[in-house]
């Protein structure tokens, strides 16, 4: 088993601990007895202990590549509409000033450039004074939207992978939704992307409000058919009074009086499009910029919020699971273990507490480090065990035939993992899952390991064994079929300090 | 042998019963089915792991009505982690049957991930009235094996235990025995597959009988329905070979004086014989439902035929004299009806003319060909009586293999020497006799007639044929 674990992103790391958790509870816990055996022994905190699994279970799942699919869509889709707000912010502008063969109209200009967003902007904070939550209402829209994306070709083709099966991928979306809604940032959220989009567009307007006036020649007239111009010039003033603290130059009330007609000249035009710019500047762009900042400052303070909720009985139960000391296996009372060396049976009762389940050849031994071992996985009792003289430096762990001698044999080298291990197997048999993945974990757990095929009677089955000992990850390397060099490979390079010459080659 | 994927029966028949074929990856279920259902060609076999990984089913019949429906499962694998899974799922403090855990494994996700096959198997068997655990006697007993019928008890359904390849050099049949008594499975059936016994699935069904003692009669019914059809097929069989026999006892080519031509005829009548061979061997084989790759070609060996003198052998003779004896008879009675017309002037010579006619004309209709054949100087080649010997002893030889062969046995036959001293000393059968003088009886013959004469000859010489078969499954051979 691997020790280092490749580093994640933290909120993906949350993100796919989340769904784990989500999916457990609704189809049922996985199989993560490997999972398990390879955490408990690695001495980390029990919450790094938790998040590990999930993510060893996410990966294995698939969920990882998906989760960051997922992500790189989400950032497509943004950079989409921000190009979209730039292109708004000029539409609106151009639509605003027309091309310059009309006089333009400053109040209707003044208001396609700022009504719809301060509509908005009112409407946005009236939500903020909102006490109940709008995150189930964007949670749906998200949670839909998601949906439809799921079906896109290359997210539906990974998916299908997972075809038949209860795709967790599709829990996804609700676990991320779960998490920020409980970190209070859904709303928060919703409300930077929707500012700084709103700011791009005005941004951008402003810009090509600023080009515009630049190069072309516009005429600012007012017009009305109900109203007086003492209404406008009022107005001019009101609006006029912020941009102009900070340094806008505004129209004095002559010249707002005067432009009800016919365009004045250039002079006062230039006091019209400052005055535009002025307002659109502060009451467009600036309340919009505050508000991102706001939203984005509380975002950021919550971030940490966005964990897992270690009290959830879900990750209490795991946590207690992983840090255990002992596996538990169901049976409380001891069945003694009885080996018999001379002539070949060993046998394991099912049902033991796991030190007792370990062979008598382990005793006093666990704690050996670099031990050589010696094992044989479902032999036929009638058959002589060991298959050579065993040196006493080699540890003799017996046939491994039953859950209990398994998973002892398991969880002792996941504690203390072996040097060397040979692993020998009967090839009259046929090579079943459980069996084969046995033997790849029992190989993959031992530092260096070799797989000792015996009984060479039928071709059939021993091509069947070796081709699902590779299918499963066996190194070609470690496949051997006389047990007699396999035992000399083992007592040699033993810590008695035998020079370990290449024995491999010899008969 | 019907194959039917959701077993429907008819009207308001009762539903057919459902027994699963359940066992350890590679011990021959589907064999075992194939065996039953006597039909080869059913799911795949190969001496591989995982070689069926869905449920098929195959139902048994009798008058065309399913009786009960066989379910061939994929293999278990893995049961050993299963039962470790299994535990997880117990809350703590919560004890709950067998039966209750396993449906509740079979919602979780692992039971369509790691755990897909063994939870196929699982559900096949919840849905089944009872299991057939088929066990490879050449496996050592190991605790995977426990672990299984663990399971497999708590599926609440009766478990019949299969030990298969019993025949196989390297068994471990008391261990097996030994430690299915230790689990509670004291009724246990005995097979192969590849050599399966006589009464083998008998056995089977009437161990199945007792085991769901309320079906018993439908299975009994089954037992003695399938008997009643072996009984048939061999009746059938030695009809088949009867009807070779005669058609190559009658069978006569003439040919030309001179060498050359008569070579010529001879390897024609060579060829005709094999090819009836080989068609008899060919609804043999259809009959007992294998194919033609099940048996290993091998011809007749050379010989020579045999120049047909006795146009007038005594059987010919008898035979002709019968024959001339009912056209006289016929001509005769025609004759006599010209006299009683002309009052009696004719002073009887129209029966006499009558009958001197009808005699004739018999003669000429029935050997005219011949006769002016050997005045030509025409040779008439047969079939010689050792060949219609070692064509008896060939068919017999294979009627009783495919009658113990199983459908599931992969190797074709190789043709054996047999020993059946009625055919080989005695002299030729009487039916076959009779055959020689009948070159009408042959269909290899251009002037093919069917008679009754035929028929009973036919059916004569399967009597004759059967005693032979049936005395070898007496001695056990």
């Amino acid at each position: 088993m691997t020790d280092a674990v490749p580093a994640s992103p933290e909120r993906h790391t949350v993100w796919l601990a989340e769904t784990v958790r989500l999916s457990e509870a609704r189809w049922g816990p996985y199989d993560d007895a490997q999972a398990v055996r390879t955490l408990r022994h690695s001495g980390l905190p029990a919450e790094a202990l938790v998040r590990e699994r999930q993510l060893m279970l996410a990966r294995r799942e698939g969920l990882d590549t998906l989760a960051k699919q997922w992500r790189d869509y989400a950032i497509l889709l943004m950079l989409g509409t921000g190009v979209l707000a730039v292109l708004a912010g000029c539409g609106a502008a151009l639509g605003a000033l027309g091309d310059g063969s009309r006089p333009v109209n400053l109040f209707w200009a003044l208001g396609g450039l700022l009504g719809l967003n301060t509509l908005m902007f009112v409407l946005w904070l009236a939500s903020l004074l909102w006490r109940r939550p709008l995150g189930s209402l964007v949670s749906r829209v998200v949670i839909g939207l998601a949906g439809r994306l799921t079906r896109l070709p290359p997210l539906a083709a990974a998916s299908e992978r997972l075809a038949q099966r209860p795709s967790a991928a599709a829990l996804l979306p609700h676990a991320l939704i779960g998490l920020l809604s409980r970190a209070g940032i859904t709303r928060w959220l919703a409300g930077t992307l929707g500012n700084l989009w709103w700011l791009l567009a005005l941004v951008s307007a402003l810009f090509t409000l600023v080009a515009l006036l630049s190069t072309r020649r516009y005429g600012f007239v007012w017009e009305t058919t109900l109203l007086g111009p003492d209404t406008f010039v009022a107005l001019t003033q009101a609006l006029g009074k912020l941009p102009a603290a900070l340094g806008f130059a505004v129209p004095p009330p002559e010249a707002v009086r005067a432009s009800g007609g016919a365009p004045l000249d250039a002079p006062i035009q230039v006091l019209w499009s400052n005055w535009l710019l002025g307002c659109l500047i502060v009451y467009g762009v600036l309340p919009r910029l505050l508000a991102s900042v706001l939203c984005l400052a509380i975002v950021a303070r919550r971030r940490a919020r966005v964990a897992l909720d270690m009290n959830a009985p879900a990750y209490a139960a795991l946590r207690e699971r992983l840090s255990a000391t002992s596996a538990p296996l169901g049976v409380t009372d001891v069945a003694p273990a009885t080996l018999d060396h001379a002539g070949g049976t060993a046998s394991a009762y099912a049902g033991a507490g796991h030190a007792n389940a370990l062979a008598p050849g382990y005793a006093g031994r666990e704690d050996e480090p670099g031990a050589h071992v010696l094992v044989g996985v479902e032999l036929p009792p009638d058959h002589p065990w060991p298959p050579g003289a065993v040196p006493p430096s080699v540890i003799d762990a017996g046939t491994l035939d039953g859950r209990a001698a398994r998973n002892a044999l398991l969880e002792q080298f996941a504690r203390q993992t072996p040097a060397r291990a040979v692993i020998v197997c009967d090839a009259s048999q046929t090579p079943d899952r459980g069996t084969v993945s046995l033997v790849v974990e029992l190989a993959q757990g031992a530092r260096q390991a070799q797989v000792c095929l015996q009984n060479l009677g039928d071709a059939d089955r021993l091509n069947a064994w070796r081709e699902r000992l590779l299918t499963l990850g066996l190194a070609p390397a470690t496949l051997d079929t006389d047990p007699a060099r396999a035992l000399a490979w083992l007592a040699n390079g033993s810590p008695d300090g035998a020079a370990a010459s290449a024995t491999a080659n010899g008969a | 042998m019907h194959r039917l994927t959701d077993v429907v029966p008819p009207g308001n028949a009762p539903a057919p019963l459902r027994v699963a074929v359940v066992g350890h990856t590679n011990t021959g279920k589907t064999s075992l089915l194939r065996t039953l259902a006597r039909d080869a060609s059913f799911g795949e076999v190969a001496d591989s792991p995982s070689t069926t990984r869905h449920v098929e089913a195959a139902a048994l019949l009798i008058d065309g009505k399913p009786v009960l429906a066989l379910y061939d499962t994929p293999g278990l694998e893995d049961a050993v982690a299963l039962r470790d899974y299994l535990e997880r799922l117990d809350t703590p403090g919560e004890r709950r049957d067998g039966l209750a855990r396993l449906e509740q494994f079979l919602g979780t996700r692992e039971a369509s991930l790691r755990f897909e096959q063994e939870a196929k198997v699982l559900r096949q068997v919840l849905a089944s009235d009872a299991a057939l655990y088929v066990i490879d006697v050449r496996d050592p007993v190991l605790e995977k094996h426990r672990d299984e019928l663990a399971l497999l008890a708590d599926c609440a359904r009766p478990v019949l235990p299969v030990l298969n390849f019993v025949g196989a050099p390297n068994t471990r049949i008391p261990a097996w025995r030994e430690a299915l008594s230790r689990l509670a499975l004291h009724a246990v059936v005995s097979f192969d597959t590849v050599a399966p016994p006589e009464d083998g699935d008998a056995q089977l069904f009437g161990k199945l009988a007792t085991l769901l003692d309320a079906e018993a009669p439908r299975l009994q019914a089954l037992v003695q329905d399938r008997q009643r059809h072996r009984v048939l097929r061999h009746e059938a069989a030695s009809r088949v070979v009867a009807e070779m026999l005669i058609d190559v006892a009658a069978l006569r080519m003439s040919s030309p004086p001179d060498d050359a031509a008569s070579q010529q005829h001879e390897a024609k009548l060579r060829e005709a014989v094999r090819s009836r061979e080989r068609r008899c061997v060919d609804e043999l084989l259809a009959l007992y439902g294998f194919r033609a790759g099940d048996v290993a070609e091998q011809d007749l060996p050379d010989w020579q035929a045999r120049l047909e003198h006795d146009l007038f052998s005594p059987e010919a003779l008898t035979d002709m004299g019968v024959e001339v004896g009912k056209g006289v008879a016929a001509g005769a009675a025609a004759g006599a009806a010209v006299d009683l017309a002309t009052g009696g002037l004719s002073l009887g010579a129209g029966t006499l003319v009558g009958a001197a006619v009808g005699g004739l004309w018999q003669t000429a209709e029935r050997f005219g060909g011949r006769l002016l054949g050997q005045f030509r100087g025409l040779r008439e080649l047969t079939v010689d009586d050792a060949i219609l010997r070692l064509l008896a002893l060939r068919q017999q030889w294979l009627m009783r293999a495919l009658e113990r062969r199983g459908h599931a046995a992969q190797q074709p036959l190789q043709r054996q020497a047999i020993v059946d001293d009625s055919l080989r000393k005695g002299p030729l059968p009487a039916p076959l006799r009779e055959a020689r003088s009948h070159p009408e009886w042959s269909t290899l013959a251009s002037r093919h007639q069917d008679s009754t004469r035929r028929q009973s000859a036919i059916t004569a010489m399967a009597v004759i044929l059967q005693p032979g078969v049936s005395t070898d499954r007496e001695n056990g051979t």
